[in-house]
């Protein structure tokens, strides 16, 4: 090791220690906890199985994970697409109007879909305005609600993976393409689809991970009828005081995750995709 | 009888001129090259030809079909680009069989064009790699291949060779002559190398800041440069300034003052001012044989290129010469200082005054 890389290594230690002492720690006292508490054993992971409670919430997070990955990867794909084609100029605001969601905080946007969505939103009074329906569609304080929020939340960031995804193809392939004679539909199904399929399936994986930890947007949204994991285990935790399965249920969820994780970057392209490296 | 025409095309970015008026005929099977430095518009008239670039005026003709405005996928034009531009994706074979998938040929039929192809170009045992898996030059093949499979119109090829090491660069310009001349199909070729140019091309069309300055044949361009970016950048010859009086028909040459029969009156300008320029190979160190001129010149430096040695030279009124000499193992036997000079008279020519 040279002089250089040493005091490289040194200067990364704060850090280190940082991680170790707020992120590694907590998550070993997780760990701990979920076979200790209340009683010492097997218990709380027997639980998990067994409990009809949380295998329906276990159901439900995957009843509204499944479509909100695939509406948000469908519809932020057609976004990212059109923005890799579009002149510099238009690509700018493009861009400016992905990035405004972020500066607004979850809380808020969430009680703004209630206002749009609740029986009496602008959605329900418009359709009844225009005598389109004569009851107002429930349409919030249930799934659907849910994946709504959710997909509105997580549509910036696919957006930005699968663009970062797509401007990394070659340009010169489209080219290349047309001038053999292809269309728009060749050219989408043959070139660019199969050339973003590993960046697809990281910004998929990426929603559903984001999906198993959303608390704000379900609790709002889903007024306590649509009960997903995260917030089972909030309230396992501050209102029944149920350390012992929370933590075992917190501990599963990072292992199911991290599984995930490693199985995609088994695959060469998929973790190329996601190192955001060129191939 | 030209096949595709150019005529009158312009293009502008803004305020840039990419292409001022180009108009160029181009005949079947003919194989032209586009020959400029960078910047000098070559690609910009190539994406025009194939239709990626939309030019601000004039019009181009397939035949008597005016193709200005037609997508390039309805063109049927094979494009090779200059980073190959395959489809990382597709075997070998996929992307030869790519345009021909397009065009909804049977099954059968693509086989046995891809296999016909993949032959043409000596690929047979690398049908199914990708093309990650193949060295420059194979991918070259494969995009030749592919651009060549489905039958174009015309081949548009935009400087294919550049990325290649030297020594494959001349097997590939043969290989590409060869795949011109078996498959009869007319090449429209971008480079900015002059030799490769003179090697392969039956035209040259020779660029210079978005302007057409010179076409013609190779040999014509080498032997009569229309002006002084033809005669220096692209002919590589020693470019000097002399002084011709009319009255006495004399001329002003590199410290001499001489009677150049042959130098046409109507190429001198209004202050007497010719451009004239001399092979590097016909600038010979030693005394003039009969019928030759002697110039009395200094020697600055001598440098080593490989298959001769090149002289820097000065003239007496402070132009620089450069002579290349062909030369044994032991070197040149010339030392910087005053150097005796021959040339002969046939070998130095003139420019027409208003172009220089
Ligand atoms: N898309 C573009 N936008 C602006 N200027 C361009 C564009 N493409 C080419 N140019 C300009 O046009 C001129 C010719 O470029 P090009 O045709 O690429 O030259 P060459 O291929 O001979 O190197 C250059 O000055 C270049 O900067
Ligand atoms: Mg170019």
């Amino acid at each position: 090791m040279s002089h250089f890389q040493r005091w490289a290594l040194a200067l990364t230690l704060p850090a280190g220690a940082l991680m170790l002492a707020f992120y590694v720690y907590p998550i070993l006292q997780v760990l701990g906890l979920s076979f200790s508490e209340p009683t010492p054993g097997l218990g709380n992971y027997a639980e998990l199985v067994t409990n009809p409670a949380i295998r329906r919430v276990l159901w439900t997070t995957v009843q509204v994970t499944v479509p909100t990955t695939l509406i948000t990867v469908t519809l932020s794909y057609i976004v990212a697409l059109a923005m890799v084609q579009m002149a510099p100029g238009r690509r700018r605001l493009a861009m400016f109007l992905v990035l405004v969601p972020f500066w607004i905080s979850v809380l808020v946007r969430a009680f703004a879909w209630i206002t749009v969505l609740r029986r009496r939103g602008i959605v329900n009074s418009t359709l009844q305005d225009l005598g389109l329906i004569h009851k107002p569609l429930a349409l919030i304080y249930n799934e659907l609600g849910v994946v709504i929020g959710m997909v509105h939340y997580m549509m910036p960031f696919a957006i930005l993976l699968l663009y970062a995804n797509l401007s990394d193809i070659d340009q010169s392939v489209i080219r290349a393409a047309r001038s053999l004679g292809a269309r728009r539909w060749m050219i989408f199904s043959r070139v660019w689809l199969p050339l973003s399929l590993p960046g697809l399936l990281v910004a998929a994986l990426f929603v559903v991970i984001f999906s198993f930890g959303f608390l704000v947007t379900p609790a709002l949204l889903g007024a306590g009828r649509v009960l997903m994991v995260a917030e089972y285990i909030s309230v396992q935790i501050s209102n029944t005081l149920n350390w012992g399965v929370a933590t075992a249920l917190s501990t599963s969820l990072l292992v199911a995750v991290g599984l995930l994780v490693w199985l995609a970057t088994r695959h060469p392209a998929l973790r190329a995709a996601l190192e955001g490296g060129r191939k | 009888m030209t096949f595709l025409t150019i005529d009158g095309l312009e293009k502008s970015y803004g305020k840039v001129r990419a292409l001022e008026r180009i108009s160029l005929g181009v005949a079947e099977g003919e194989f032209v090259t586009l020959l400029g430095p960078s910047g000098s518009g070559k690609t910009t008239l190539l994406m025009s030809v194939a239709g990626f670039t939309e030019p601000t005026a004039g019009r181009i003709l397939l035949g008597d079909q005016d193709i200005t405005r037609l997508d390039p996928e309805d063109r049927d034009f094979g494009f090779v680009f200059q980073g190959y531009a395959l489809f990382p994706h597709l075997s070998v074979a996929d992307n030869i069989a790519f345009p021909l998938r397009v065009r909804k040929w049977p099954r059968a039929r693509i086989q046995a064009r891809v296999e016909e192809m993949l032959a043409l170009v000596g690929l047979e045992a690398m049908a199914r790699r990708k093309p990650a898996q193949l060295s420059g030059g194979q991918q070259q093949r494969v995009a030749l291949a592919r651009a060549l499979s489905f039958g174009p119109r015309m081949m548009l090829l935009d400087e294919p060779l550049s990325a290649l090491d030297r020594s494959l660069r001349d097997s590939m310009q043969q290989e590409l002559k060869r795949l011109h001349r078996e498959t009869g199909v007319t090449f429209l070729y971008v480079t900015h190398d002059q030799e490769e140019a003179y090697a392969m091309s039956d035209r040259i069309a020779v660029f210079h800041r978005g302007r057409l300055v010179q076409s013609g044949p190779p040999r014509e361009i080498y032997a009569r440069p229309a002006n002084s970016f033809v005669a220096g950048f692209i002919g590589g010859n020693n470019l000097f300034t002399a002084r011709h009086d009319p009255h006495s028909g004399e001329i002003d040459l590199l410290g001499r003052r001489l009677r150049l029969g042959h130098l046409d009156p109507g190429l001198h300008c209004a202050d007497g001012k010719v451009t004239g320029w001399i092979r590097p190979e016909a600038l010979r160190p030693g005394p003039a044989a009969p019928g030759e001129l002697e110039l009395a010149l200094t020697l600055e430096d001598i440098s080593f290129a490989g298959t001769g040695d090149r002289l820097f030279l000065r003239s007496p009124d402070g132009q620089p010469l450069i002579a290349s000499q062909t030369s044994g193992p032991t070197g040149p036997a010339f030392r910087p200082g005053p150097i005796t000079c021959a040339v002969h008279p046939d070998d130095i020519g003139f420019l027409p005054a208003r172009q220089t």
